[in-house]
């Protein structure tokens, strides 16, 4: 199995698109893994650096960021209130895309898709419908595919990040709806946009979800 | 005990016996409580019979739940309580979607969804439906906004199924069953059809039904039945609709639907009081409007300040009341017709403002939101250690104008300040909402004196309906002979006696002989903390958990954390210690605090915030550094975490692929800390893996690639942090 970061780096040669890594960056997280547990010094101590990190790296941020998993997206964009007052004034200047916006907005426009899926299924996570990007994706799906379903009892798949790892009877309950809704039809692909979720939806389904970063990947040409 | 007996006839894990679970499910969104013995589970018709028989044989009541989202009482017991709400959820569209089976664990718009494709949908339209079940929307005999009294659920009902007290299962699709009816349960046989001649023999008890259906109505039994059916069990099947859970259990029901008219124009009409908006509403139904929501001067302030809201609302008259009118049609040509058509009616009245209609779907959902955001406007607002109460009445039509002023003036008499009044116009249905504290007698005193001056007006003076489609419940029991008269309520009576002698089948609902149900058991509101205090139980949140099905709710985490602070109240440590040990797992460590809850509660709480903030409060201060540690550690966190990770992978590719999955598993029976492998896991990715996609395109766009830490290491190998936490806690 490809990883995204792959897929991710293709999208960005076909569309044209200049791509920076940084060592720094690479090495960073958005503190969810500690805010979810409650933790907050560790919780506070991660986010102030990253939003230093990404503020350095995106050359003040004049460089966009984009974020491949989108409950990370959520949750750095509503770390404000547990950043220094400098890096609150350096965390308003970033650029924080998350990958559906990255996707809709920067790729697709500037991709050819060649070679549409037949059907395939989102799953979409809890912070599409915090971010309100929903439309965003469905309008991928319409892009990437001649038909994109949303599943009527999509939910949250309980995964949080890491406690369905833990609690596997919390994943399997809260994904038990939307799988059997999945598993009516055949798909020829299945994609959401978060690594934890898609875990927890293959689990559940027995189909192999993946990133629609590897969806975006594989309609469109060279 | 009673948990072991029952242990005979269900499996154990689907009895909640445990102090937590009594405490979670003691609420429901009315304000009554009462704390049920254990909490079952029934998943078929075989174990509703056995527990009608353990019910009769041990004389416990029992009491069937569906979604809990009644405001009137009729789903709290301290009996045993059967909850249906995680199972029974089978809906399936019929003929073309002209009729749809259902079972009553389905939500309401689960079922309005898998008719869509039809362009159909059931006739009652609750306010609730994303929340509330069919199980309540058949006994409450539900309706809503644009229903009316035609398309409500009695009258769209086509076939039932149905468990007896006596354990005996109908079915009225079937021939058969109306024989079997006959010779299986004889006595109720003739016991009806003596009451259907009694009621069919008394001319003013048979007016007075006409009358009383002529407008919303939920107090008491539906015994318009008697005169509507000829079959002793189609008058059942027909009774047990509207019953709250006091006749029958509801296994299954196909119900006639309606269509679902895609074409919408909808406006806001608005007058200089509210007798001017009610006196417009007989000429505002010859249009054939299938909304009228009535809106008063306090209801629109109500909304002033939410997002969207004209800024005139502030500046309107100091009485002034608003129309939402809205038409639905078929085609468009049919409905800017009837819009035309009505435009005329319009020039008539005294209206302070243009009408202002629109097809547009983003104005029509704002007007829509204006309307449906009062109560919760109202709650949210509410004094803390208070419930907010919402009144369901019907009045005439023709007095509704009257009936707004009179209730006016009671809230001023006995000094309600933030009450509202809103409702289904066309109906002569108005809600009205007002906050409430029963924490002292004095407060119970106020509250009694308040409703028995309103039943006094709702009645003596209107010959209105105490409950237009909330039902009975608790609420109004003790009035439904005062409402009904005499005749009708011995009717009901004889008719709760011929089908549950024992009178065991939730019990003091519809027919009490405690006079005063309406002040007993009451729901007591301590201060807790910011989140929870502002809930109001509704329920809302409970279809987007992901735990609904695993331990609990965000409405019984919250439930639970006001029980604890009751406890506390009066002392009890030890059995508020007991459901503090027992929060832990259910209440804590089960949430997924993924905050959905909060896309769909009408108070904004957001339960994942409360408890990631009593997970905060649960840390010791040695917790919290090494926490703080494994941050400023991140990048070693990191390869750690990748290591055992890449081991992980290695032993698969020699022991084959399913290994670690069942190393984990079986581990994690040792010691829960393990977190389980997964198949779906990546490899991990390194620094150096991502650093060689940087590509020096000279394109248009260029981004910084932020690779989030669960894509690079784990896909979700974390678990390192949390191994080192869960063992400093030891």
């Amino acid at each position: 199995m490809e990883d995204t970061y792959v897929s991710f780096g293709n999208i960005c040669k076909k569309a044209k698109i200049e791509l920076v890594v940084t060592n720094g960056i690479s090495t960073s997280c958005c503190g969810q893994i500690f805010s979810s547990k409650g933790f907050a010094d560790a919780h506070h101590y991660t986010v102030n650096q990253t939003i230093e990190k990404l503020f350095r790296d995106s050359n003040n941020g004049s460089i966009p960021i984009v974020l491949d998993v989108t409950s990370c997206t959520q949750t750095l964009l509503n770390c404000r209130p547990y950043l220094s007052e400098t890096n609150q004034q350096h965390f308003d200047q970033l650029k924080i895309l998350d990958i559906i916006d990255f996707v809709a907005d920067m790729a697709i426009p500037r991709l050819t898709i060649s070679q549409p899926k037949d059907k395939v299924v989102f799953h979409p996570v809890c912070s599409v419908h915090k971010l309100g990007t929903m439309g965003k994706l469905k309008s991928i799906g319409f892009a990437c595919a001649k038909q994109a379903d949303i599943p009527v009892f999509a939910g949250c798949c309980g995964m949080a990040g890491d406690r369905g790892f833990y609690y596997p009877g919390l994943t399997e309950a809260a994904t038990k709806r939307e799988s059997n809704e999945v598993n009516q039809q055949p798909y020829s692909g299945y994609y959401s946009t978060s690594k934890t979720c898609e875990i927890a939806m293959s689990e559940a389904s027995g189909h192999d979800y993946q990133s629609i970063l590897k969806l975006v990947d594989e309609v469109s040409a060279d | 005990m009673l948990a072991d007996e029952l242990e005979k006839i269900l499996p154990t894990e689907r009895i909640k016996a445990r102090l937590i679970d009594r405490y979670a499910y003691a609420s429901d969104a009315s304000h009554f409580y009462l704390i049920p013995k254990l909490v079952v589970q029934p998943i078929n018709i075989d174990e509703v019979q056995r527990l009608f028989q353990f019910s009769h044989q041990r004389e416990e009541k029992l009491t069937f739940r569906a979604a809990g989202t009644s405001f009137s009482g009729q789903g709290v017991t301290d009996g045993i309580l059967a909850d249906l709400s995680n199972y029974w959820r089978h809906v399936t569209p019929e003929q073309s979607g002209k009729t749809v089976r259902v079972q009553p664990g389905v939500i309401g718009a689960h079922v309005n969804q898998a008719l869509k494709k039809y362009g159909r949908k059931m006739g009652p339209d609750p306010a609730s439906i994303n929340a509330c079940m069919m199980g309540g929307i058949l006994s409450n005999n539900s309706s809503g906004m644009c229903c009316g009294v035609v398309n409500n659920s009695y009258h769209t009902l086509k076939h039932l199924t149905f468990v007896l007290p006596n354990g005996q299962v109908y079915n009225t699709e079937k021939a058969e069953d109306y024989l079997r009816f006959e010779s299986e349960s004889n006595d109720i046989f003739e016991g009806f059809i003596k009451l259907n001649n009694a009621v069919r023999a008394n001319e003013e008890l048979t007016l007075r039904i006409r009358k009383k259906y002529l407008q919303k109505n939920t107090v008491g039994y539906c015994i318009n039945s008697f005169l509507d059916f000829e079959h002793p069990l189609d008058i059942l099947a027909h009774v047990i609709i509207g019953g709250e859970g006091t006749l029958a259990f509801i296994a299954e029901a196909v119900l006639n639907t309606i269509p679902d008219l895609p074409y919408k124009m909808t406006g806001m009409l608005y007058f200089e009081s509210p007798e001017t908006a009610c006196n417009a509403i007989a000429d505002l139904k010859t249009t054939g409007a299938e909304a009228l929501e009535f809106m008063d001067r306090a209801s629109l302030r109500s909304v002033e300040d939410m997002p969207g809201v004209p800024s005139f609302f502030k500046t309107l008259p100091v009485q002034a009341s608003a129309i939402l009118c809205e038409f639905q049609e078929s085609t468009e040509t049919a409905l800017i017709e009837k819009y035309q058509n009505a435009l005329p009616v319009f020039d008539k009245l005294p209206l302070i403002r243009e009408p202002d209609f629109s097809q547009d779907s983003e104005k029509q959902a704002l007007l829509w939101k204006i309307r449906k955001g009062m109560y919760p406007s109202v709650a949210g607002m509410r004094a803390k250690g208070t419930s907010a109460l919402l009144e369901d009445f019907t009045f005439p039509v023709e007095r509704l104008g009257d009936a707004v002023v009179d209730i006016q003036k009671l809230f001023e008499k006995h000094n309600y300040k933030n009450g509202i009044i809103f409702g289904h116009a066309k109906d002569g249905n108005l809600h009205f909402a007002v906050s409430q504290s029963f924490l002292t007698q004095a407060d119970i005193d106020h509250y009694e004196k308040f409703n028995d001056d309103l039943f006094e007006l709702v009645i003596d003076k209107y010959d209105g309906s105490l409950k237009g489609e909330h039902s009975t419940g608790r609420a109004v029991s003790a009035f439904v002979e005062k409402e009904w008269g005499p005749d009708a309520y011995q009717i009901m009576k004889r008719l709760k006696a011929l089908i549950d002698p024992k009178n065991l089948l939730n019990p003091g609902i519809v027919i009490t002989e405690d006079k005063l149900t309406h002040i007993h058991h009451l729901k007591m509101m301590p201060i807790v903390e910011e989140e929870v205090d502002r809930c109001i139980e509704c329920g809302f949140c409970e279809t987007h958990c992901p735990s609904r099905d695993f331990t609990m709710t965000p409405r019984r985490r919250i439930a639970v954390r006001r029980a604890m602070k009751r406890l506390e109240m009066t002392g009890d440590t030890a059995t508020r210690d007991t459901l503090i040990k027992e929060y832990q797992y259910d209440g804590m460590e089960t949430c997924a605090v993924d905050g959905m809850c909060a896309t769909s509660c009408p108070v904004d709480i957001n339960t994942g915030e409360l408890i990631k903030r009593l997970r905060r409060e649960n840390h010791s201060n040695l917790q919290n550094r090494i926490a703080l540690f494994l941050a400023k550690n991140f990048p070693l966190v990191e390869r750690t975490a990748k290591i055992s990770l890449k081991m992980g992978f290695f032993s698969n590719r020699l022991f084959g692929k399913n290994f670690m999955h069942g190393v984990t598993w079986g581990l994690r029976k040792i010691s829960g800390t393990i977190p389980r492998w997964s198949k779906h896991l990546d490899k991990p990715v390194s620094a150096r893996q991502l650093a060689s996609l940087s590509n020096g395109n000279e394109g248009s766009a260029k981004v910084l690639y932020f690779s989030a830490c669960i894509n690079r290491m784990l896909g979700g190998y974390l678990c390192i942090i949390w191994q080192y936490l869960q063992k400093s806690k030891n």
